[in-house]
């Protein structure tokens, strides 16, 4: 039985080669290329260094968990607080707004407004024409007509 | 702590027996995935502190997003899926750590050295620094889900069916995407 290149490529990474793999690198320059460029990219195993800088680290993030919890606390409860306070003040406002005292009746003006004066045009009477007599003669006339009580005793 | 006798706790019974207030469950969850962790993780990292810390940063997340998962698995047979999650997490913690200090990671010096092979002279073991350097690199250049199968495979040593499942993407759909990211990184080191 023999192995595809592909499936070849597909073991890259497992944890170790199987017999088959091993064979099939033997007789495959591509794949060798392949395996040799997988290696050169893989990052070595962890070092004693490293896995010595994992010692408490569980301590560490429980403690960073934790801490992380009370902030949230606080922020919460902050939050709560301005939220109650914001519904307080809207409440407060309602209620004022309910107590507020009646309307004034509207108090009349003491002062009457005047009326833009309106302006007409004057009459000019008409002196011109017949109809209008200004000899002397009629106007003594009228004048010395006696009253009807003249005379009387 | 659940479990007992017979067979370990699965992840997702440690994860509910923590945020039921069990902190045992917690060391053991952690102490479980810590070194698969930094596995994945010191390939993004320049130093073993910043290692260190992401790896913590990762559990964090991942007890942050059970504890909001939990509610909607309601029953106690849905199972918390910790381990990818935790994988996912670790991943883009990583490519956003990269991405802030604008490193490109390599190994460790004293890591790198202790891989030497013996008896290759100083002038071999240079040129293969420099391989591995310039490949590493690359690894690092590939398409983002490239390269997140690649350092699964590759740095976790996780089936592709893991793969697939932290990543949220079919077994065969990673199987192809490592496929690619062997290929453009053997193109990569022909190069001249």
């Amino acid at each position: 039985m023999t192995m595809t290149c592909e499936d070849f490529e597909l073991e890259l990474g497992a944890p170790a080669l199987s017999a088959l793999a091993r064979a099939h690198l033997e007789g495959c320059a591509s794949c060798r290329e392949t395996y040799e460029v997988v290696a050169l990219a893989a990052l070595p195993e962890v070092t004693a260094a490293e896995r010595a800088a994992l010692v408490g680290l569980s301590t560490s993030a429980l403690s960073a968990w934790r801490a992380q919890d009370r902030r949230r606390d606080v922020l919460s409860r902050v939050a709560s607080l301005a939220l109650a306070a914001g519904l307080g003040a809207v409440l407060a406002t309602g209620v004022m707004w309910k107590a507020r005292p009646a309307a004034v009746a509207e108090v009349p003006a003491l002062v009457q407004p005047v009326a833009a004066p309106v302006l007409l045009e004057p009459v000019v009477p008409d002196f011109s024409g017949d109809a209008f007599n200004s000899g002397d003669d009629e106007v003594s006339w009228e004048v010395s007509w006696p009253l009807v009580t003249e005379g009387d005793l | 702590m659940p479990g007992g006798a017979g067979e370990p706790p699965t992840d997702g019974a440690l994860c509910r027996a923590f945020l039921a207030g069990d902190a045992q469950a917690f060391g053991e969850l952690v102490r479980r995935h810590e070194e698969l962790l930094l596995r994945v993780l010191r390939r993004y990292a320049s130093t073993l502190d910043e290692t260190r810390d992401l790896v913590q940063r990762a559990f964090l997340q991942a007890f942050q997003a059970a504890r909001r998962a939990l509610p909607r698995l309601a029953r106690e047979a849905d199972e918390v899926p910790f381990k990818p999650w935790l994988l996912r997490i670790a991943i883009n913690l990583g490519k956003n750590h990269l991405r802030d200090t604008s490193r490109w990671a390599t190994v460790p010096v004293d890591a790198a050295e202790g891989r030497r092979g013996e008896g290759a002279s100083a002038q071999e073991l240079l040129e293969r620094a420099e391989q591995e350097a310039a490949v590493r690199k690359a690894v690092l250049f590939l398409p983002r889900r490239q390269r997140e199968v690649f350092t699964l495979r590759i740095d976790g040593a996780l089936p592709f069916a893991e793969v697939a499942q932290a990543l949220g993407i079919t077994e065969g759909n990673a199987k192809t995407h490592f496929h690619h990211a062997v290929k453009r990184l053997k193109e990569e080191t022909r190069k001249p």
